[in-house]
């Protein structure tokens, strides 16, 4: 069990980092909260680490967000994006626009419904249809519906919002 | 109309959450076989089959734009000794609270009593049965097992505060040396000695079966003087055991005492290895471990009397747990 989890940990600590990171929108929050996952998960010793740890790692972000909501800061991708195709040979300009797509994008998936968002990043992040299907409830067969759903909500909330800026931009 | 075009008409499409589904290798190898015959006769079918790819490949691709930057991942080990310092300190508030609780029950009885008996002394026997220790080997006991060394250590082992029956259950019916017996009638007789404060010896599951010590850190053989010297003269071990190996892990620096591992063995010929050393080891240690287990927490002070945290004292060896247990009593 031990060695199950330390795999699990050397293999899938990025795509909770990334999971979290799209519920919290904060990195160093995201690894916070991502290391707080698995330190849980060794005190309990799950019997199926892998979605145990992504259950949790969903607890983790929805009382993160109520707690934000209670502070009432806001984060805004902005200022704490990672830039992750940034270089220093970047310009300004391509910088301003790499990150106006990020923004899109987040919104994009903020269009969905919360169950549709859910079931999306849980697949992103690797977990098979069951697993996604026992820790959001819906039987083995709606995720495939939900997640065709999703992805043609996200791909045309994206377009819609990419040509809204053309049509603001011309 | 053709007939082939009748036919393909009438044929049943695949629906588009099946082909995510497909896509996403989340069905059977009977359903894929299906699924890839009619694929292979239906043109239009293919023609979804591609767009949900498309489909999916720029859901994936638009979501690797919402990536945090290369997170840096602490060593695994670092987390699991979080986890152990965390089960530590539950352990304690629980043991606390326990603690709390027993002495306000107490102290209520003794008000109710006293309020039932009149304005007369409050009934001594109210308090009396919490001892003021957690350690609370009665003085009367026949040779006290736990005799606090004359060096600046304790080791104390844990203690429920709720009063539990002396074991009723019988020493191991079949133990398998003799010389094991005496142990375990020993420890029933401390135990049933001590009416209110029976002593607790927490059990760790041990799931997996491994080599003697894990492979992790540097382990050192080291002869009984010389582990004497390094760990400041103080090796727990089981008294009156022959010493068989002293390994220890840790560097001779001076910063701090190292993990020891005695390994002894009994007159049956099998081995106990009693641990000490920093909570996070001692546990990665255990973790690795196959059969019973017993454990204490240790306090220490060094020669300045500051406290030395953190550290734990564990006993193993495929022994019943029973013979774990007295043998804890008897480490020094």
């Amino acid at each position: 069990m031990t060695d199950d989890l330390k795999n699990l940990y050397e293999t899938t600590y990025a795509a909770v980092v990334r999971f979290l990171y799209r519920k919290v929108w904060d990195p160093d929050r995201a690894e916070d909260l991502a290391q707080e996952v698995f330190v849980r998960a060794m005190k309990h010793n799950p019997d199926k680490p892998r979605a145990w740890v992504f259950a949790v790692a969903a607890n983790l972000a929805r009382d993160e967000a109520r707690a934000a909501v209670r502070r009432k800061r806001h984060l805004t991708l902005l200022k704490s994006d990672p830039t992750p195709l940034t270089s220093p040979q970047r310009s300004a300009e391509d910088l301003i626009e790499h990150n106006e797509k990020l923004e899109r994008m987040r919104e994009a998936l903020h269009a969905l419904t919360p169950r549709d968002q859910e079931v999306l990043l849980l697949w992103d992040a690797g977990l098979s249809y069951p697993e996604i299907a026992e820790q959001t409830g819906l039987a083995v067969g709606a995720v495939g519906t939900t997640l065709a759903r999703a992805r043609r909500r996200l791909v045309d909330a994206f377009d819609r919002q990419e040509a809204e800026r053309h049509a603001a931009h011309s | 109309m053709p007939l082939i075009d009748k036919k393909l008409r009438d044929m049943r499409h695949i629906p588009e959450e099946e082909l995510h589904a497909y896509l996403d290798q989340a069905l059977s190898r009977s359903q894929c076989v299906e699924i890839e015959s009619h694929l292979a006769s239906c043109p239009p079918c293919r023609q979804a089959r591609d767009g949900i790819a498309a489909l999916r490949d720029r859901t994936t691709a638009l979501l690797a734009t919402l990536a945090p930057p290369r997170p840096i991942k602490p060593a695994y080990a670092d987390l699991r000794a979080q986890a152990a310092a965390r089960i530590l300190k539950k352990r304690r508030i629980v043991r606390a609270v326990g603690w709390a609780a027993s002495i306000s029950l107490a102290l209520g009885l003794g008000w109710i009593a006293n309020s039932w008996i009149g304005a007369g002394p409050p009934p001594a026997t109210a308090v009396a049965p919490l001892p003021a220790t957690p350690v609370a080997m009665p003085e009367s006991a026949p040779a006290s097992p736990v005799e606090v060394p004359d060096r600046e250590s304790q080791i104390r082992v844990a203690s429920e505060p709720h009063p539990i029956p002396a074991p009723t259950r019988e020493p191991e019916p079949k133990t398998p040396d003799a010389s094991l017996a005496p142990a375990t009638d020993r420890f029933q007789s401390v135990a049933a000695g001590i009416p209110t404060e029976p002593l607790r010896v927490e059990i760790i599951p041990v799931q997996q079966l491994a080599g003697d010590l894990p492979t992790a850190g540097l382990w050192r053989s080291v002869s009984w003087d010389g582990a004497q010297a390094e760990s400041d003269a103080w090796i727990p071990r089981v008294e009156g055991l022959p010493v068989v190996t002293v390994q220890v892990q840790g560097d001779q620096q001076g910063s701090g005492k190292p993990l020891t591992v005695v390994a002894q063995r009994l007159s049956s010929g099998q081995m106990i290895q009693t641990v000490e050393g920093p909570i996070a080891k001692v546990s990665d240690l255990l973790s690795h471990q196959s059969g019973p287990t017993v454990t204490a927490s240790v306090e220490m002070n060094d020669n300045s009397g500051t406290r030395q945290d953190d550290r734990m004292l564990a006993i193993y060896g495929s022994v019943p747990i029973d013979t774990l247990r007295a043998f804890l009593l008897k480490v020094r």
